[in-house]
């Protein structure tokens, strides 16, 4: 891939998840941040930083938006999700509109 | 809780059903065959009974072919359905009922399809699925609140249903066995109601007896005797059993004993028609059986079980002389004590033996003490012909002058189960006006009309419309008026990727359910937000996992918001302990729904109700259903919530119209909602005047109060009518266009309006409001007598502000009304369009496409709809419900917007 279609997801430790764009616009936040006509800084750096998602809940956000592209595109299958993360998983889930 | 036990309703079941007492978790119902072991556990999972259903299933096709089969099958599957019901008994809550219903249905299907053939055999099945029924009645009774009571109305109206078909037959073998299964299944019906508290259940006894004693009393005027006592048999079988389950109820023990002298009274009619002994019509079982006498047309009445009731209660049975056939009459009553006693030694009633209260004479009285000892010896006989007179019973043909008498009592007592539509035809005054050949115009229609407004001009625009159509085609009347005016195309590529990436389930979504899930789990809800709370709570009330651990989950801390839809499986005595350690100071949202069963007024007065102000902040209240709330509840509640702006008393039914003025008097000058629906203690005359002294009224919802009416409305209107936003007038069916025409002149500001089952309202009262209302957001009409072009007519003039339309069940609703909706009601977000079978897939479509807005389509019943429109309609948001072939529950979501309480001021909190 190259570096255009990518963004990358900075998580609250300071872990940076490099996803596609179109997988990262799963999420309406993102997508607006990325895509709105204002000059933001994470659309003209390609990057996102989220302070408060820690970096298992970033991990498993980022497997969701590839589960979502598979199950969109026809493969429907099962999303595991650990029951420990499921409370915070919630959480940022609603902050990042997915 | 009181467990209800129920059985297969035959007299041999009866006889063979070990002993009730004590032992109510498992009752094992023994079949004459290779028995269905239909054991109660415990534990008992929904699991097993699939396999229960496959046991039926496997047998059924083979067994049917002999009529002794036929006695068998019908005793399984009422067995083997009863145990359903019995299991079910055992849970609480709403997987139990749903899974019984499940089976019910399931069984009840198998055996509809089975039912469509011509054979005799069939018969039996249908015999089954009432039993399925029954059971599903019996499920209902262990929820609590009205959904029981609905739920055995259901069961009802099936069964009779199922009767009526039954009746329309010819072959004579069908009367009997329906019969027997149909009383089975009132008499069903009848236990549920038992277990309920208060009215519902003396109502439900009621009617189960009133059906059972028509049907008995149809039995015997007939002429044979050989039917007469089997009917009789069954008949008070099932009564008996309904005496069975009040006797489990109370632990009465003598009761049981009741089963037993039915049983033996049937063998004894059985024994008399079989010629063998003639003296035993004497003997009689339970006073119960009085409604049954031939001369005596005594209905069914509470008062006669409950006097079985007191009988029992170890003052002894007395025992009157039933009729037989007209041969011999002995009025009077009749003890008997030594042949109960001796029957199964589970009859204590030793008090019977002397305590006499018969007005009987000297010498009948010898005469009868004399059978009683004949019947003693005779009893033992009996226990051992049980099974053949059983099968004497089944195999008994009856006259086809029966079936008349019975299909007209069938029809009699469907009227009372069916849907109450065949009763408000009658009131309805006005016939709906013609579709297509324009108008047949009233005065009012005509009053409306000549007003210079837009509903005229709109009405002159489509009659023209169609008029031009109808010349055009150069039919006066056609099917299709308007096919060909609307144009829509499908869209060839079908959009699919656009809709499926919609159907991609969201992570919140995901997140939510997998909490539910495991949401024992959960230590700690601190710092999660209302919202996700609220979804969460309302996840749980609906698979029925809401627990004490749950509620303390949300209750910890000081919390905000506490919102649980359903509490029903909330006892006193956790209610109490939950309550009292929750800190109230900074509730503002409460709501505990269906919560009678733990809170009444005493329980309310003592935790939440302590002291005045102890829910300081609180604003909105919801005590949907609390059934034990009393005026005496409500006024501690006032002087404890002082805030209050927002509450919903809705199906409380021990409300009065007192409470109106308790409220009013404290809450006067800030209340703003007040929701009664179906309060059934409320006089709306009553509580007029205290409601004209609300100051601040914006929304009031009396729907399902018979006694609102034009007046009521009238006279509220008038007064409080200018800051109204909302009002649900559903199901008030006294309501005309005088009331519509008040409120279109009184309530400019009005932003929803539900008048829903309203149905003497004429198309002028479309007219009124789109003159009157120009506000109107939420239209809810269901049900209503509306024409085609009036609706159309009024979305042409007021439906720029329209956003939530239901025209469910507005039979008339085509073309006209699709193309106004499609050019005028652009803001809409979701339309309700169920059951208006006009509308084919050019009209749906078109409106999909336009209203850009569409969130929800709700086609449920539209029978014209097909594929095309599915995959042919360019609106990439919308959701698409209730199409033929997909699962009509799938998806529905109870959208946040619907959630009580409402939003109009900005005061309140928003969900």
């Amino acid at each position: 891939m190259r570096k255009e279609d990518t963004v990358k997801l900075i998580s609250a430790e300071g872990f940076e998840f490099v996803i596609s764009k179109e997988a990262a616009m799963v999420s309406q936040t993102i997508r607006n941040m990325l895509t709105s006509p204002g000059s933001f800084a994470e659309a003209q750096h390609g990057e996102v930083t989220f302070p408060e998602i820690s970096t298992t809940i970033l991990e498993k956000i980022c497997q969701y938006f590839h589960w979502s592209l598979q199950y969109a595109s026809g493969k429907e299958t099962e999303f595991p999700i650990e029951p420990e993360l499921t409370l915070e998983l919630m959480m940022a889930a609603n902050y990042l509109h997915t | 809780m009181v467990v209800l036990r129920t059985r297969a309703v035959t007299p041999q079941t009866l006889a063979k059903d070990s002993t009730p007492s004590g032992d109510r978790q498992s009752p094992a119902v023994h079949q004459p065959e290779p028995p269905v072991p239909v054991s109660v556990s415990p534990s008992f999972t929904p699991l097993s009974a699939p396999r229960r259903s496959g046991r039926l299933a496997s047998r059924s096709p083979t067994a049917y072919e002999t009529p002794q089969t036929s006695g068998r099958k019908r005793r399984r599957a009422s067995g083997g359905v009863s145990s359903i019901a019995e299991n079910k008994a055992i849970e609480e809550g709403k997987p139990a009922a749903q899974g019984v219903s499940n089976e019910g249905n399931v069984i009840a299907d198998r055996i509809e399809p089975e039912a469509e053939e011509e054979t005799p055999q069939t018969t039996e099945r249908r015999r089954s699925a009432s039993a399925g029924v029954g059971s599903i009645a019996e499920n209902k009774a262990i929820e609590e609140g009205k959904p029981a009571v609905v739920g055995v109305s259901d069961g009802g109206n099936v069964i009779a249903d199922r009767i009526e078909q039954e009746a329309e037959e010819e072959t004579p073998q069908i009367t009997g066995c329906s019969r027997g299964s149909a009383s089975a299944g009132v008499g069903a019906i009848a236990e549920n109601k038992a277990i309920e508290e208060g009215n519902p259940a003396a109502e439900g006894v009621a009617d189960g007896g009133n059906v059972i004693a028509d049907r008995v009393e149809q039995e015997v005027v007939e002429e044979t005797p050989s039917t007469t006592g089997r009917k009789r048999g069954s008949a008070s079988a099932c009564v008996g059993s309904i005496a069975d389950n009040k006797a489990t109820e109370e632990g009465d023990q003598a009761v049981e004993g009741v089963a037993t002298v039915i049983t033996e009274r049937v063998k004894l009619e059985e024994r008399e028609n079989d010629g063998k002994c003639l003296s035993l019509d004497e003997n009689r079982s339970v006073n119960r059986t009085r409604r049954w006498t031939s001369e005596e047309k005594g209905k069914g009445k509470l008062g006669e079980v409950g006097s079985l009731e007191t009988a029992f209660g170890g003052k002894g049975i007395s025992i009157e002389n039933d009729v037989k056939n007209g041969e011999l009459r002995v009025p009077g009553t009749l003890i008997i004590n030594e042949g109960g006693a001796e029957r199964e030694g589970r009859r204590n009633c030793n008090q019977s033996s002397t305590g006499v209260t018969g007005k009987v004479s000297r010498e009948e009285q010898e005469r009868l003490n004399e059978k009683g000892k004949e019947l003693e010896s005779k009893i033992e006989f009996l226990k051992s012909e049980i099974k053949r007179t059983m099968d004497a019973l089944s195999k008994k043909l009856e006259s086809g002058s029966r079936m008349v008498q019975f299909k007209d009592a069938a029809r009699k007592n469907a009227a009372r189960f069916a849907h109450f539509e065949a009763q408000e035809n009658q009131q309805h005054q006005e016939a709906p006006p013609g579709v297509q050949a324009g108008w047949q115009s009233t005065e009012g229609e005509q009053k409306v009309e000549d007003w210079p407004g837009p509903f005229s001009t709109a009405m002159k625009i489509i009659r023209d419309r169609s008029n031009r159509m109808n010349l055009q085609s150069g039919k006066p009347t056609s099917d299709k008026p308007n096919s060909f005016a609307i144009n829509w195309t499908p869209r060839e590529d079908g959009g699919g990727c656009n809709r499926s990436k919609k159907m991609v389930p969201s992570l919140q979504q995901l997140c939510t359910e997998g909490l539910a899930k495991y949401a024992d789990a959960i230590t700690s809800l601190e710092c999660v937000p209302d919202a996700f709370r609220h979804r969460l709570s309302q996840l749980l009330c609906d698979s029925r996992k809401m627990n004490t651990n749950f509620l303390n989950l949300i209750a910890c801390g000081s919390p905000s918001e506490i919102r649980i839809r359903d509490c029903s499986w909330l006892t006193e005595e956790e209610f109490t302990d939950c309550v009292q350690g929750l800190d109230t100071s900074n509730l503002t949202v409460l709501q505990l729904d269906y919560s009678g069963r733990g809170m009444p007024d005493y329980v309310l007065l003592a935790t939440l109700a302590g002291s005045p102000s102890s829910l300081p902040v609180l604003n909105t209240l919801s005590l949907n259903g609390a059934y034990r709330l009393s005026d005496v509840g409500i006024r501690a509640l006032v002087s404890a919530a002082p805030s209050l702006r927002c509450l919903n008393l809705s199906q409380c039914s021990l409300v009065s119209a007192t409470s109106i003025s308790i409220l009013v008097d404290s809450l006067g000058s800030t209340l703003q909602e007040l929701y009664l629906n179906d309060c059934q203690s409320i006089d709306a005359m009553l509580m007029l005047p205290a409601l004209l002294r609300f100051e601040q009224l914006e929304v009031l919802s009396v729907g399902g109060i018979e006694t609102v009416s034009d007046d009521f409305i009238i006279c509220f209107v008038s007064v409080c009518g200018h800051a109204m936003k909302e009002l649900v007038l559903s199901d008030c069916v006294k309501l005309t266009d005088s009331s519509l025409k008040v409120i279109a002149s009184a309530c400019p500001r009005l932003q929803s309006l539900n008048l829903a089952n309203v149905r003497q309202l004429t198309d002028s009262a479309l007219g009124y409001l789109a003159n009157g209302c120009q506000e109107i957001q939420t239209l809810k009409l269901c049900r209503n007598n509306f024409s085609d072009e009036a609706v159309a007519a009024f979305i042409e003039a007021s439906g720029e502000s329209l956003k939530d339309l239901s025209l469910n069940n507005v039979k008339q609703v085509s073309h006209n009304t699709a193309l106004s909706v499609a050019r005028r009601a652009r803001n809409l977000q979701s339309l309700d369009l169920s059951w208006c079978r006009n509308l084919a897939d050019e009209a749906v479509g078109l409106i999909v496409d336009s209203c850009l807005s569409l969130k929800v389509l709700k086609i449920f019943g539209c029978d014209q709809l097909t594929d095309v429109l599915l995959s042919g309609h360019s609106n990439p948001v919308v959701e698409i419900i209730g199409m033929k072939m997909s699962p009509a529950l799938a998806n529905v979501r109870v959208s946040d917007a619907q959630a009580f309480p409402a939003h109009y001021t900005s005061v309140l909190s928003s969900m």
